[in-house]
């Protein structure tokens, strides 16, 4: 599509769908597929607003319609969402401008974005600029710390921006299949040098076989960022020669992840798979950081948002010093239902069939006679 | 007379599959999920199973798929996937775990009773 429509469309304040008469989509912008979980080239299912896209395009006016949008959470209602149609540039066409009457109003979000700005890049630009000024000597010791604190600051401004880039998209609504245990050695293969870096031994423990845990629908490149950003946030607060477990709990239709300090006298379990073995390096331990770093804060952030869009939840814990983040996930099946509108079409195509199947079943209980 | 298991979450779906298979001669059993189902497989060796593959709850209908078909106790025992997931890597998946067949949803109730009888003859 021309670029300047595209960026037309995507800077609407509300959702946007532009849709051919039969009610299958064409585009929609971020917003709409935030609310609807419509696509281009999904099908709107909803009878009622595809007679209005229908009823728009033929007379050429248009026309208000109500629908349910997507829960946010599981077990959350359904929202309502207020749409309108219009009639489109092409004949067959119409756009549905669709707004979710329980949205919050979007300048909560900008100053929300500002705070963070505001509290969390002040002062690694500020030090960057104290590490330029002192590292204009060429001293080589400086040009080091140059070095790290651009690092850090890069991956602050890299989360930020990935941060902004899932807010209102709609990537995570990619329905991948995930199998759990190869995703978390996964993870760990990318972060095992830093756990031997820092002396932490992780374990994992799990009540079935490693191989036989849950399955998870959603976004892989995400949740692994996710799984990612919390083993690192924990291996980082654990102290040198403690024991990190990463635990693994099914509940229901829904596990329960949970990476967890056990400190320097971790619980001897032999059904614990340990997933590195340290020689237990000689090395002081750390202090932990009282306040979390811009990098973790943001990353923590972008991780609650992706969980919470999967229909699951990211907490953290402290345990007397002991710092743990809890990750509940549904199991088994996405939780962007759109379940509703297959059982719809499904009752459809089986009405449809009815009667062939009457009469097939007539005629082979004659010819038995 | 041939027994079949369906082993679906959603009721409604479910319904739909029991009312279509009526017209034909099976005895059927239901499950609504895949701890439910695999245990129901292993207690009473069904012709064939018709599994959805997205389901809430510890075992998908993939995993239920592997369990019976690499077990060699069940593995006769002929599995129709069911699911809305169309992709190629999807149905690749299914040749992985074994499926006999793989029906996208919404599926033709005359397409799965001809899908059954093919594979029950």
């Amino acid at each position: 599509m021309n670029s300047a429509l595209t960026e037309l469309l995507e800077n609407q304040r509300s959702g946007l769908l532009w849709v051919r008469r039969d009610a299958v989509v064409r585009y929609a912008n971020s917003e709409a597929i935030l609310c609807t979980g419509l696509t281009a080239g999904s099908k709107i299912r909803d009878e009622g607003l595809a007679r209005a896209i229908a009823d728009t395009v033929d007379a050429g006016v248009a026309k208000a319609a109500a629908s349910l949008g997507i829960a946010s959470v599981p077990g959350a209602a359904m929202p309502e969402l207020q749409c309108r149609v219009i009639p489109g540039l092409a004949r067959d066409d119409a756009f549905v401008f669709v707004r979710n009457t329980n949205s919050t109003d979007p300048s909560d979000a900008y100053n929300n974005l500002m705070v963070v700005i505001r509290s969390d890049l002040h002062e690694p630009f500020r030090q960057i600029e104290n590490a330029l000024a002192i590292s204009r000597d060429g001293d080589v010791h400086n040009v080091d710390v140059l070095v790290n604190q651009l690092h850090e600051l890069t991956q602050v401004t890299g989360k930020l921006i990935d941060l902004a880039a899932v807010w209102n998209s709609g990537a995570l609504l990619t329905d991948d299949r995930i199998e759990l245990w190869p995703l978390l050695q996964s993870v760990w293969g990318e972060l095992e040098p830093l756990a031997i870096n820092l002396n932490v031994k992780v374990r994992f423990r799990a009540q079935d076989r490693a191989n036989s845990l849950g399955t998870i629908y959603g976004s892989e490149k995400w949740l692994k960022r996710v799984f990612l950003e919390c083993l690192e946030s924990a291996l980082r607060s654990n102290r040198s020669g403690s024991t990190l477990d990463i635990v693994y709990r099914q509940l229901g239709p829904r596990v329960l992840l949970v990476f967890r300090d056990c400190g320097a006298f971790a619980q001897v379990d032999d059904k614990a798979i340990e997933l590195n073995n340290l020689a237990g390096s000689a090395q002081k331990g750390r202090a932990v950081p009282a306040r979390l770093s811009a990098r973790e804060y943001i990353g923590l952030k972008l991780c609650r948002h992706i969980v919470s869009l999967h229909g699951g939840e990211l907490r953290e814990e402290d345990d007397d010093g002991l710092r743990n983040f809890l990750i509940e996930l549904p199991t088994g099946a996405p939780h962007r239902n759109e379940q509703n509108q297959l059982d719809i079409a499904q009752a459809q195509r089986y009405a449809s069939d009815l009667a062939v199947l009457r009469s097939k079943s007539r005629t082979s209980k004659t010819s038995v006679r | 007379m041939r027994r079949i298991l369906i082993i679906e979450d959603q009721p409604d779906i479910r319904k739909l599959i029991h009312m279509t298979l009526e017209f034909e001669n099976y005895e059927i059993h239901e499950a609504s999920d895949g701890i439910v189902g695999l245990s129901l497989v292993n207690a009473f060796k069904p012709d064939l199973v018709l599994l959805d593959v997205m389901m809430p709850g510890e075992l998908d209908g993939l995993q239920v798929c592997r369990e019976i078909k690499f077990n060699p106790a069940t593995q006769h025992i002929k599995v129709i996937l069911l699911t809305a997931r169309s992709q190629e890597k999807d149905r690749a998946a299914g040749e992985q775990m074994r499926a006999n067949e793989y029906l996208v949803k919404p599926f033709s109730p005359l397409q799965l009773i001809d899908t059954i009888e093919k594979l029950l003859a």
